[in-house]
């Protein structure tokens, strides 16, 4: 590496560095909300990009996941036309994760009876039947272990993003994924 | 082999939760971008709130000026201010209390609410003694009577007769008391403690 490549990236991270808490705030729930209700479009992609896998997550929990990707879609909406309710900005995760969650609940009640939950995943990707098995034993299991669960092997979420991003503390989040994931093994019938 | 860390935060490895978010990312969500939103900017928080808050301030306040207003000018001002008022405005008078006054602007909603609340207002026993209170009236001269129309002049001579006619029924009433005698060492004894 060059000297002036060295000295460049020295420059930017001293930059980038000089107002972090700056870059904190505006990149944080509450700044990302604010930007929103000031009317920053890309704020609002910010937080679809940064929260809607934990909604299609607490979504998939309890629908199908044709009915997860437009519920998902609803749920951004009431957020942009509730957004000015919301009197914590920093309480967003937990707030949009109340919404998805009651979202869901007004969706089955308004479903027609024949309209049950199926799954049309594409063939070619995996063996789909085992993948809608285990799907289906997470939900089988209780709610808190079922959305933690949903979002750590679904989504990809680590436990510390899930916590950030729903509002639960780290500790719970953490006693939800070891208690689901050892429920989950005894129904799988790979626990010990 | 199980590895907490793993299912925690991703560090180290654990074949068995891999195999299993590998077995279930076909369920993650798709790529659908954000939904479109209108280009107006949501309604701020608190907008409507401040407006009603002011309205409501501002109500409450003027509410407060007028009770304040009230309780100081009839509540705490003496009972016969008014009669002071009446005697500072008579040229040549001093009214024996101070007299407080109200700004300019208020003055007549003042005047219009005393009388209300006055001729509404059940009557006290010093009330009708100040009636025949010879502080209270003022009998006019004879180059005021003068003056007079003849519709005012009808109204006055209507006056000084029911004046007259009420003046000797007190007499009558004051001679009859009178000609009840001196009390009695009861009554003085009833007197004597209510003084105490």
């Amino acid at each position: 590496m060059s000297e002036s490549e060295i000295a460049r990236q020295i420059f930017f991270i001293t930059k980038k560095d000089s107002t972090p808490e700056t870059a904190d705030a505006e990149a944080s729930a509450g700044g990302l909300v604010e930007r929103v209700i000031a009317g920053n479009k890309d704020a609002f992609d910010e937080l679809y990009r940064k929260y809607s896998p934990m909604v299609h997550g607490i979504v998939l929990a309890r629908a199908s996941r044709d009915e997860a990707d437009d519920i998902v879609q609803e749920v951004f909406i009431t957020v942009f036309r509730k957004l000015h309710t919301l009197n914590d900005p920093d309480s967003f995760g937990g707030w949009i994760a109340s919404i998805a969650r009651r979202r869901v609940t007004d969706h089955h009640r308004s479903a027609r009876p024949e309209d049950g939950i199926t799954e049309d995943i594409p063939v070619k990707r995996r063996p789909v039947t085992e993948a809608r098995e285990v799907l289906e034993i997470i939900r089988s299991l209780p709610d808190a272990y079922t959305e933690t669960l949903i979002l750590r092997l679904v989504e990809g979420m680590t436990g510390p993003e899930i916590a950030e991003s729903t509002g639960l503390t780290p500790a719970s989040v953490r006693v939800n994924l070891h208690r689901g994931m050892k429920m989950l093994r005894e129904k799988l019938g790979t626990g010990d | 082999m199980e590895n907490q860390d793993y299912l925690w935060d991703r560090t180290g490895r654990d074949p068995e939760i891999e195999e299993l978010e590998d077995r279930l990312s076909v369920f993650r969500l798709g790529t659908n971008g954000p939904p479109l939103v209108p280009s107006t900017r949501p309604e701020k928080a608190g907008s409507r709130f401040s407006l009603r808050f002011a309205i409501a301030s501002l109500s409450t306040g003027i509410a407060a000026v007028i009770v304040a207003g009230f309780v100081f000018f009839w509540v705490l001002a003496p009972d016969n201010a008014l009669e002071d008022v009446a005697l500072a405005r008579e040229p040549g008078k001093v009214a024996p209390n101070p007299i407080p006054q109200a700004p300019a602007v208020v003055q007549p909603v003042i005047r219009k609410t005393l009388a209300r609340v006055r001729t509404r207002r059940r009557p006290l026993v010093r009330d009708a003694v100040r009636v025949v209170t010879p502080k209270t009236f003022r009998r006019p001269g004879p180059e005021q009577v003068a003056a007079l129309t003849s519709e005012e002049k009808e109204a006055y001579d209507k006056l000084m007769l029911a004046l007259s006619v009420t003046s000797s029924s007190l007499k009558l009433v004051q001679d009859k008391v009178n000609t009840l005698g001196p009390e009695s060492p009861e009554e003085k004894n009833i007197k004597s403690r209510s003084n105490k």
